[in-house]
């Protein structure tokens, strides 16, 4: 029975990452001392499932980590055991280590085993001295199943069954089992009926008895594991080997001799294919490891690893023999000079370059076995090397050299496995599935009615009346439609949120600060591609916050406040944008030590006097470092700078509000889609350019009297008490003039960061939802632009970056014929409209 | 004869054997010049198009091609050849280019017209030598004769991957 398990391997990353997120959260929510049992249940229920689906996959690592931690909480629920700051802390930690458990064999990496040897071994000794009600409760599973595995082969086995009181009740019986074990070899079974109630109390359709069973046959623990494959979540299963050997390295994966026969003989025909491809493709992606091998010729090396391969098959049965010469192995390597990477770099390639030798006969239980079996060979052949630098690598590279070339080994590796079609996928709530639903049937409905004029030999007037009504459906169905596909991509804010309370409470220990984390409008809906690019922003603004804002409990206690600093993220709905809203309640912008040292760095002038707005925006500008002006903790890389980079790159903006000594608040808006903006189509000229419909203030004709020019460099309209400065998109953007009359022209007022300009027009078109494509796809980016859409007509209109405007016409106002009496002059030698080479005065 | 027959074979379309390797060609100034087949994703009419602004005046702007936005390079203005009036013959010859990062761009070419298929092997192939023709030997990456005529084989990647055309530099000086 062999099922493809591969497919549903994505869905099991998905849902762990998931739990380990619940399990992250509410172990946050825990109070110590007097923690609410459905919340440690929550968390178990979580790690439970997280252990049952690494034991279906196959991942013994995951698995035995996690059922440490299971017991653990088990203990916990029970009342055995108190609910510490400790083991709070250190479950957390243990929630790190198996999110990167999981990550890395999601992308197939190598594993951390010195991190997991010491989050386990933390777990370990907490199991060890925890417990306070009962010490035989931190039953002996840990030896068998968290410490170090076994080494399978061997005769002899123990094995203790516990079905769980319940298991009846899903059919399974342990006869059935017990007999299936017999099958094997020589079995001795016998029952512990301690926990065996009073017959009045006794559910006869529970289980009580517990077996203790020895086994005496020639098979695999997982043989064993497969009989009680069925009630693994239902019992209690421990198997110990007695015969098992010790000379096994500490913490060794399992090696599968009979899964590492098996395929090594299905390719020992190709096994000097394998050894060439295997070196063509090591040096091709990691071409410093060629120079370690400059002292042998190719031949030579292939003819030695494919001898090293079949010695180590061979002897799979035979630790002690492999040991040592893999022993012997590992010191010429050394001397050779290779180093932790190189293992890496080479079981990464070998992987690979067998998986495509070895063809069909390659599955995920090879890849498996010969992935652990590759690390446990790299591990004790490592282990072999002698401390300290006795023996000199042979010819040691530069430690310069050495650096870059560990790095290479490995990013090729990474950005391989991103590569490797991360399909990710959302969770859609079945409201919305409905209404795309309901949607369509009201589509159908509007087509056949539509269709039935198709079918009419002529049209009359009560027809083509009902053939409107028909069409402006379905552009209402249309519309509909689209927007309820739109809203399948918007996602909940607290998939952003979420990862703040671990956040703060990290942050305020390490700080040394009290902070209450509020959430509110979390259910705030925004789209999942802003969503991916809003949360390192977010995270840096949290920080900034907690670290520059919020002041330590004695200050805070100095001055009055409370002592606990409240932070607030908060987010809504306002127009067709996302506002995200980060409050904390501390000390505020320090507005003089920001003036004195925005004129140190001359980014204003002396005796300049600036409004609140413009001050906080000096923190924004790229090299104002904050470090010096608020607090000297820094030196995380990104700066203010970045952040408000990044949500502009979105179409986002970012202000801040502070009172100071009261709290400061940033407020970020963003789009709530990437993909579809509402525009005004305008012509210049030939040409036809998008306006985004939300940047539009207003639209005037153009009366040549209230246009002024200023210093003969720039002309501004008088609009009411404003004064606008005029861009002619003829002269940013170079378009030949051919208007008749300029009077008819339009200007269309547009607003940026508070900022306006007037936009001169020849037309304004019409206003439709345009789809935005990339110009960088295949091109690149152009200054005042920011895409281009297909239109009906199925031709290519730009859309304009408004913000971008501004900066290109501070560029582009320099030059000499930027007058406005100028373009009137031009125009009789632009006027050409030849598709030839546009005659341009750039 | 047999050397007649022998000839027809290297031009033939289908015979893609040993390490050759087929190059479409198209005319360009009476020159002949030749892209590597595999990057040639289509053959079309020239069309109007959208202009950029500016942008060099080689990239004549941008198209729809079944929903991406596609730019147009004139590959006479890219030369600093003389302008030509597109007419029949004109087409756009849409390219598959590759960028240093791996990641690949789709891109048109307008030329005077498409010329022929030619199997070309390696040994045939030469260097360019620093000659005197309109084209700047950096975007040439061999040359080759085929029936006593000269064929520039040309970098794409090379020569769609410049500043004006990939980079994020703003054009506007």
């Amino acid at each position: 029975m062999t099922v493809d398990m591969s497919q549903f391997l994505a869905t099991f990353y998905e849902e762990s990452f998931e739990g380990l997120e619940i399990m992250e959260s509410e172990l946050l929510n825990l109070d110590v001392g007097a923690a609410d049992p459905e919340t440690i249940n929550t968390i178990f229920r979580a790690a439970h499932s997280i252990k049952g689906g690494s034991g279906t996959f196959g991942l013994s690592a995951v698995a035995a980590f996690t059922h440490v931690m299971e017991t653990l909480l088990d203990e916990m629920r029970d009342g055995r055991r108190d609910v510490t700051q400790q083991a709070v802390e250190i479950l957390l930690r243990s929630v790190d280590v198996l999110r990167e458990m999981l990550s890395a064999l999601k992308n197939e990496h190598s594993l951390d085993h010195d991190a997991i040897a010491s989050a386990q071994k933390e777990l370990d000794d907490l199991m060890a001295n925890g417990g306070h009600a009962a010490a035989a409760s931190a039953k002996q599973p840990q030896t068998t199943l968290s410490g170090e595995p076994p080494q399978q082969q061997g005769g002899a086995w123990r094995i203790r069954f516990k079905p769980h009181t319940d298991m009846f009740k899903s059919g399974n019986d342990p006869v059935r089992m017990i007999r299936e074990l017999s099958e094997m070899g020589q079995i001795a079974v016998e029952v512990d009926t301690s926990a065996l109630p009073d017959l009045d109390d006794l559910q006869p359709e529970n289980s009580y008895c517990a077996w203790d069973i020895t086994l005496q046959a020639d098979v695999t623990e997982n043989d064993i594991r497969e009989v009680f494959a069925w009630v693994e979540d239902e019992c209690d299963l421990q198997i110990i080997n007695t015969a098992m050997s010790e000379t096994t390295t500490a913490g060794a994966p399992e090696l599968r001799a009979d899964v590492l026969e098996k395929t090594f003989n299905a390719i020992s025909a190709k096994g000097d294919v394998l050894v060439k491809r295997f070196y063509a493709e090591l040096f091709r992606r990691f071409p410093r490891i060629q120079s370690m091998f400059t002292n042998t010729t190719p031949e030579h090396q292939q003819a030695k690893l494919l001898g090293a391969l079949r010695l180590v098959v061979e002897n799979v049965r035979n630790p002690d023999k492999l040991i040592k010469t893999l022993t012997e192995l590992g010191l010429r390597h050394q001397e050779y000079g290779a180093e932790p990477v190189h293992y890496d770099a080479v079981i990464s390639t070998f992987i690979d370059v067998f998986r495509e030798v070895a063809g069909d006969t390659w599955n995920d239980e090879a890849e498996t076995a010969w992935f652990d079996a590759l690390t446990i060979i790299a591990r004790v052949m490592q282990d072999s090397y002698l401390p300290d630098a006795a023996v000199m690598p042979a010819e040691s590279l530069p430690a310069a050299e050495k650096l870059p070339a560990a790095a290479a080994a490995r990013q090729p590796v990474e950005k391989r496995k991103s590569a490797g079609g991360e399909a990710s996928s959302i969770r859609v709530s079945i409201d919305k599935v409905d209404e795309l639903i309901n949607t369509v049937g009201e589509l159908v409905i509007t087509q056949s009615m539509l269709g039935q004029f198709g079918e009419m030999e002529e049209l009359n007037s009560s027809h083509l009346e009902k053939l409107r009504d028909g069409l402006a459906q379905l552009e209402r169905n249309t519309r509909e439609l689209q927007e309820a596909v739109m809203r399948i991509r918007m996602l909940p804010i607290s998939f952003a949120f979420q990862r703040f309370p671990r956040l703060v409470h990290d942050l305020s220990a390490q700080l040394g600060k009290k902070v209450e984390l509020k959430m509110s409008g979390e259910g705030t809906e925004l789209d999942k591609t802003v969503m991916e690019k809003i949360g390192d922003p977010l995270v840096h603004l949290v920080r900034n916050s907690m670290d520059h804002g919020i002041e330590a409990p004695d200050v805070r206690r100095s001055i009055g406040k409370s002592e606990m600093g409240v932070l607030h993220l908060n987010a809504y709905h306002q127009g067709g944008n996302i506002v995200i809203e980060i409050i904390d309640d501390g000390a505020g912008l320090n507005r003089e030590k920001i003036l004195a040292k925005a004129r140190k760095q001359h980014l204003i002038q002396e005796n300049e006097t600036l409004t609140e707005e413009q001050i906080g925006d000096l923190i924004f500008q790229p090299g104002f470092s904050t470090a010096d002006t608020i607090s000297d903790v820094s030196g995380r890389g990104v700066g203010m700078d970045v952040v408000r980079k990044n949500i502009r790159s979105l179409g986002g903006t970012v202000d801040v509000k502070s009172i100071e000594g009261q709290g400061t608040t940033f407020t970020i808006r963003l789009p709530l889609t990437l993909a579809i903006l509402d525009g005004q189509l305008i012509r210049v000229g030939n040409e036809t350019y998008i306006i985004p419909l939300v940047s539009i203030v207003e639209s005037v004709q153009l009366d040549e009297k209230r246009i002024n020019i200023v210093s003969g460099r720039g002309e501004v309209y008088k609009l009411r008490d404003d004064y606008i400065p005029i861009v002619r998109l003829y002269h940013i953007f170079a378009i030949p003039f051919n208007m008749q009359d300029e009077e008819r022209g339009l200007l269309v007022v547009v607003e940026a960061e508070g900022e306006k300009i007037a936009l001169f027009v020849d037309e304004l078109l019409g206003q439709q939802q345009v789809v935005i494509k990339s110009l960088e796809t295949n091109f690149r980016k152009v200054e005042g632009l920011s895409g281009a859409t297909i239109l009906g007509d199925g031709t290519v209109a730009l859309i304009l970056d408004v913000k971008g405007l501004f900066d290109l016409n501070s560029k582009v106002a320099t030059r000499p014929e930027f007058v406005f009496r100028n373009s009137t002059r031009n125009r009789a030698d632009d006027s050409s409209d030849e598709p030839g080479i546009a005659a341009s005065g750039v | 004869m047999e050397g007649v027959a022998q000839k027809v074979d290297v031009n033939d379309l289908v015979a893609v054997g040993g390490d050759g390797q087929q190059f479409l060609t198209f005319m360009l100034a009476g020159e002949e010049y030749g892209v590597d087949i595999l990057r040639v994703q289509e053959i079309k009419g020239w069309d109007n198009v959208t202009k950029i602004p500016n942008t060099p005046e080689y990239i004549r702007g941008v198209i729809n091609l079944r929903g991406t936005i596609v730019p147009i390079i004139d590959m006479r203005l890219r030369f600093g050849l003389p302008f030509l009036e597109y007419g029949v013959t004109t087409v756009v010859i849409v390219l598959k280019v590759i960028a240093p990062g791996g990641r690949s761009r789709i891109m048109g070419i307008i030329v005077d017209g498409v010329s022929d298929v030619y199997n070309i092997s390696r040994e045939e192939m030469k260097e360019a030598p620093d000659f005197g023709t309109a084209v700047d030997t950096k975007f040439v990456s061999s040359m080759t004769t085929v029936n006593e005529k000269m064929v520039i084989l040309l970098d794409i990647d090379h020569m769609c991957n410049s500043a004006e055309l990939a980079s994020m530099d703003s054009a506007v000086e």
